[in-house]
């Protein structure tokens, strides 16, 4: 079936919640087995679903950038170990200290324990960032910018340009520096800065003047036929719901404060904040060229993405041996873990193949 | 001499807790005693709110030991946050409503307390209790938070006046009168609605109180340290205060309570799993060799 499929890029915001449903399923979990599973599940849709723009070849990065979370995580262990309890591995001298950095100890036994519960940790935080890495580089970043919601069509414009001209950075600081090397002047650490910095900021504030007025001429940053009531109501409402949801996450992580604070207060503040974002987009009416069109494979990867994030808190709440595992003995695997695992799996293989600009040829 | 006084202290504390029961007070179970001289560590846990009054016990050679080390062989089981190790949660168990993956909040915790066993007071310990190492003759003491401020344990640190080691067995006998006065008094007096019964409870309970606590040592502390400190406090306790074995009956189903509730708290967990062993590193290895396939077909086929 997939075969008659017509190969297209999925909605970026898919891709999104997908990649965020697998990490948060990491975060409530240490069992290295299930969060090797994630990886393995963020690499295998990678590797089917990547297209060959620059920025399907990012995942390698951030598989790297993982490995090196796990790394100095174990390094950190071992060196401000504190550990104390379980199998020695390595009897490692301690450095004494003087008493004002009491609570840091440098080195001491290395336990297995400790061992274990670093690569444990620092796996949790690779997973996510990999599962980051796996978003970024499935989905089209430019699209995502351009699907976002009215009221902050602004931002995403910003944002668009600021990609945009990122590669025109770079190609002014090299026209400057080949210009200098032509002329003689300073060529000390700290002048030779200036004499570079200088130039470089002019070019891009000339460069930015000019795109503002293009764009200016063009009708952007038309500031709608709002009246003044209108854009003070929507000002206090952002601002209402930025405050609702700023209290709510406060009292949801601190569980001294009163109950009333937390769930209640949060959800307050996100339909306030929703609100906000609905009274301020009904002034910008802009179309848009050739929209990303959600189907049903959109629907199916946010909702394995959405599944794989609840069962994660699940296992968390109710399977606590399997989520946090005991560090000695083989962390045990649930049969939810391996659920979890194949629904992460499901949704991406319901999604279309990507468009290949190579693959016309063959 | 002690088969005289026996009866009539334990009619005595009989009286007492008759008439504490009539009064309505929390019969509760304040039940501590140390190391009744200048050697040994003492190992104190207050539960506070959690149910199971002021228990103590002592290490006998632990001096020197990290505070983790010293609650663990005096039989007190010590539980850590998953997400922060280190960070003790349970203490025999308590609280057992706690699921013990995030650190627990600022008013529902354990409180690290020590003294180094001349000064006479509690101290906070400002590193965790891997790291807070009490001399010879210190005290180590856990005392639950239930709230904002900061509640000492309600056992007096007694001050010796000299820490040395050598001092204690040769001294024994004319230590005893001088540690059990202030032992008696201080402990009612710091936790005090509860403490109301066991003026004479404390001196009395002492050679009685501890051996629970340390039967629970041999049951879940693993250490013959705590074998150790079972069989030396005896002895040091019939020196110190003999007519002690009256407490023993209001104070041995109170402690007896405690070793039950850790073995209470661990059958709890294998509640998951119940796959085979190899299934989950199967799975990971399909999933990074499907990858890895995908990957290389994907470069033959010429799309980078």
């Amino acid at each position: 079936m997939s075969s008659e499929r017509l190969p297209r890029d999925l909605h970026p915001v898919a891709w999104w919640v997908w990649a965020l449903g697998l990490a948060v399923a990491a975060s409530f979990t240490t069992n290295p087995f299930v969060l090797l599973m994630l990886v393995g599940v963020a690499a295998l849709v990678v590797s089917l679903r990547r297209s060959d723009q620059p920025w399907g070849r990012s995942f390698r990065l951030y598989v790297w950038l993982g490995v090196v979370i796990v790394g100095v995580r174990v390094v950190f262990w071992i060196v401000f170990g504190g550990w104390s309890g379980g199998r020695v591995l390595l009897d490692l001298p301690t450095v004494p200290l003087p008493d004002w950095v009491a609570g840091v100890t440098l080195l001491g036994p290395l336990y297995a324990e400790a061992l274990l519960f670093a690569l444990y940790d620092g796996l949790r935080l690779a997973t996510i960032v990999i599962c980051v890495g796996a978003a970024n580089s499935v989905a089209n970043p430019k699209r995502l910018l351009r699907s976002v919601p009215p009221a902050l069509y602004e931002i995403g414009t910003a944002l668009v340009v600021a990609v945009t001209m990122l590669p025109q950075f770079a190609d002014s600081a090299r026209r400057v520096r080949a210009a200098q090397a032509l002329r003689a002047g300073e060529t000390g650490r700290v002048r030779r800065l200036r004499r570079f910095l200088v130039p470089v900021l002019e070019d891009a504030l000339e460069r930015s003047l000019a795109l503002a007025a293009g764009m200016d001429a063009r009708g952007y940053g038309r500031a709608g036929g709002a009246s003044p009531a209108q854009r003070r109501t929507t000002g206090a409402l952002m601002l209402g719901g930025l405050a609702g949801i700023c209290v709510g996450t406060y009292a949801v992580l601190d569980t001294t404060a009163p109950r009333v604070l937390a769930l209640p207060m949060l959800v307050l503040g996100v339909a306030v904040a929703v609100a906000g974002l609905l009274s301020a987009g009904r002034r910008v009416d802009r179309t848009r060229y050739r929209p990303d069109p959600w189907r049903w494979p959109e629907l199916a990867v946010v909702a394995s993405g959405v599944a794989v994030g609840a069962l994660g808190w699940w296992l968390s709440a109710h399977q606590v041996d399997v989520a946090y595992p005991a560090l000695d003995a083989l962390p045990p695997v649930s049969g939810a873990g391996l659920v979890l695992a194949g629904v992460a799996l499901l949704g991406p293989l319901c999604s279309p193949p990507p468009r290949l600009t190579l693959e016309v040829a063959t | 001499m002690t088969r005289s006084v026996q009866p009539v202290l334990r009619a005595a504390a009989a009286t007492f807790l008759v008439a504490a029961a009539c009064i309505g007070l929390p019969a509760a179970p304040a039940t501590a005693v140390g190391c009744s001289s200048a050697h040994g560590v003492t190992v104190v846990v207050d539960f506070g709110e959690q149910g199971g009054g002021v228990q103590a016990a002592c290490v006998a050679d632990g001096g020197g030991d990290s505070a983790a080390q010293l609650f663990t062989a005096a039989g007190f089981a010590l539980t850590y946050v998953q997400r922060q190790p280190g960070f003790v949660c349970r203490v025999s168990g308590k609280p057992a409503d706690d699921p013990c993956v995030n650190t627990p909040p600022a008013d529902a915790y354990w409180g690290l307390f020590w003294s180094d066993g001349t000064s006479g007071s509690w101290s906070y310990a400002t590193t965790s209790a891997a790291n807070q190492h009490v001399p010879d003759g210190g005290y180590a003491g856990f005392s639950w938070q239930g709230s904002d401020t900061r509640r000492a344990p309600g056992y007096q640190p007694a001050a010796h006046p000299s820490p040395s080691p050598s001092h204690a067995p040769t001294h024994s006998p004319t230590h005893a009168p001088t540690n059990a006065p202030t032992h008696a008094p201080t402990g009612p007096g710091s936790s005090a609605p509860t403490g109301a019964p066991s003026t004479t409870g404390s001196p009395t309970a002492s050679a009685s109180s501890a051996s629970p606590s340390a039967t629970g040592s041999g049951g879940s502390g693993p250490g013959n340290r705590g074998a150790g400190g079972k069989r030396d406090h005896p002895g040091k306790a019939k020196a110190s205060s003999t007519p002690s074995s009256s407490g023993s009956a209001t104070a041995t189903p109170s402690s007896a309570a405690a070793p039950v509730t850790p073995t209470s708290a661990e059958p709890a967990d294998p509640a998951g799993g119940g796959l085979p062993d190899w299934v989950a590193p199967a799975a990971v290895a399909l999933l990074f060799g499907a990858a890895g396939v995908v990957a290389v077909v994907r470069r033959r086929r010429g799309t980078p």
